[in-house]
């Protein structure tokens, strides 16, 4: 490093998780799983941006997990409506 | 063929070299960018100096490793060492939407063209570095290129044999095209938001991240169930057989991936003639990997008999996942790759004829166009300067002789 000549140590996964350089830039977060009882690891996009940060803030969702909050609350379907569309095995 | 191409009238003042800030550049170009891209003959590209070259005789314009990525781009040379280029890199920046660079961090603050300064100049302008591993951290000055990325990313731990060192992953410059593309939504999305309030900001990307970002299940696994996953060659966690096998020929072979029981039923089917394979032990997928060694040899003596395209067909009729492993002359023959128009060819001023690759994305009603060669060195000075820039012939001059043009 001192000479600017190039060369790094080939990381096994154990290493990068515990790079220094991704922990100064906040590279990983953990969020709650409830199934799993445990945080999960997540990466952020590879960028920061001075404005416009992309927020990694929940984690991947459990099957069906919005229906009632896409279906009802966003595209304004009546939960009657939700109930037969289970029913008749459309969701 | 004419009409809009999504990007018309942006403008990117591109100071970026090698492969990751070009490969940004060349994709927002054929969109319909206006990329002005600055070199200098103080401290040429390397790229321009690497093989291979036409006919093999080296020139600063005759090799593809550094055509491949910069077509569609307007090249003027631009000498950053002096105060009059600084100013005119200044003057060209007012003008721009975009600025483009990936630097070692702190080059571009050395000559007062960082984001604190361009700001002040053009305060709505988007710029996006792309360096090795970000401009802060306690790494981030370190010396590197794309190569050495694969190591410390942890995608070189991954690749080759079990027993074996580890193998450098193919395309040593993974991490550069990853980071291309990732830098590519970065600063759509930031003139997406500049659109809608006038904001521009300063997007700082790091390579290595971009390609750790590509192992994050094997991240999740290490995480979560404590499994440090190591190179598996060509087959994977959960499938049997899945791998290249040997085909007929010199150096061919096809890549299959069997993942269900019923592929495995399909699969023996189709290689009925060899009756080892209906062997129960075989019969499920944990048999299958229990055995991996045995299976896979049987499954390369069922191939040997047969081309890579003979294996790729009979599978695929059949809905199985194979293909033949492709050397440059069968991607360039590929009927598929032919019917997308992924490879075209322009007419390069000194070398003649060449093939450019494009987006791997198609948008249907504004596709990109590869239209220009990549440039001679310096090849628009006069246009950029005079034309767009707006400097007289007498300013022009002047420049030229004090060597601001290098």
């Amino acid at each position: 490093e001192a000479r600017d000549i190039g060369f790094g140590p080939i990381s096994s996964l154990g290493e990068v998780m515990d790079s220094p350089q991704l922990k100064a830039r906040s590279f990983f977060t953990q969020l709650d799983h409830p199934e799993l009882g445990e945080k999960l690891t997540y990466s952020r996009p590879p960028f920061v941006a001075t404005v416009t940060q992309p927020s990694i803030s929940r984690r991947a969702p459990l099957v069906g997990e919005e229906n009632e909050a896409v279906y009802v609350g966003e595209l304004g379907f009546s939960r009657e409506e939700l109930v037969f569309f289970k029913q008749s095995g459309a969701i | 063929m004419s009409g809009k191409l999504p990007l018309d009238g942006v403008v990117v003042v591109d100071f970026s070299w090698a492969l990751a800030g070009p490969w940004l550049t060349k994709n927002l170009a054929e969109h319909g960018a206006k990329v002005i891209k600055i070199e200098t003959m103080t401290h040429l590209d390397h790229n321009r100096r690497s093989p291979p070259y036409k006919d093999g005789i080296p020139g600063v314009n005759r090799s593809a490793y550094w055509t491949y990525n910069n077509n569609d781009k307007f090249d003027i040379t631009l000498n950053l060492k002096r105060p009059r280029g600084i100013e005119i890199a200044r003057q060209l920046v007012s003008k721009a939407d975009v600025v483009a660079e990936n630097f070692a961090p702190g080059i571009m603050k050395r000559f007062g063209l960082n984001y604190d300064e361009l700001v002040k100049i053009k305060p709505d302008i988007v710029m996006v570095s792309l360096s090795m591993q970000g401009q802060t951290g306690p790494h981030s000055r370190y010396v590197g290129y794309g190569w050495l990325l694969q190591g410390i990313s942890g995608l070189q731990s991954l690749a080759g044999f079990p027993d074996k060192p580890p193998l450098a992953a193919p395309g040593p410059q993974i991490s550069d095209y990853v980071g291309a593309y990732s830098a590519i939504m970065a600063v759509m999305a930031a003139l997406h938001h500049r659109q809608k309030t006038g904001q521009g900001q300063y997007i700082d990307l790091s390579q290595f991240e971009s390609a750790v970002c590509m192992l994050d299940p094997w991240l999740l696994d290490y995480t979560v169930n404590g499994r440090e996953a190591r190179a598996m060659a060509s087959r994977h966690p959960s499938a049997s057989p899945h791998g290249v096998f040997r085909c007929k020929g010199d150096d061919r072979w096809c890549a299959i991936g069997i993942f269900t029981e019923r592929d495995w039923e399909t699969f023996t089917g189709i290689a009925s003639a060899d009756a080892r394979l209906g062997d129960p032990r075989f019969a499920s997928v944990e048999g299958r990997k229990e055995h991996e060694d045995e299976l896979e040899k049987l499954v390369d003596a069922w191939s040997i008999n047969l081309t890579a395209e003979q294996v790729m067909a009979l599978l695929q009729a059949k809905g199985l996942a194979a293909g033949v492993v492709q050397n440059a002359r069968d991607l360039f023959a590929d009927p598929q790759l032919k019917w997308r128009g992924h490879y075209q060819m322009l007419e390069h001023v000194e070398v003649g004829p060449q093939v450019y690759e494009a987006a791997g994305f198609k948008l249907s009603r504004t596709p990109s166009r590869l239209r220009r060669p990549a440039p001679l060195l310096g090849q628009d000075n006069e246009y950029i300067y005079k034309e767009f820039l707006g400097m007289s012939e007498q300013e022009y001059v002047d420049a030229l002789l004090s060597g601001t043009f290098e």
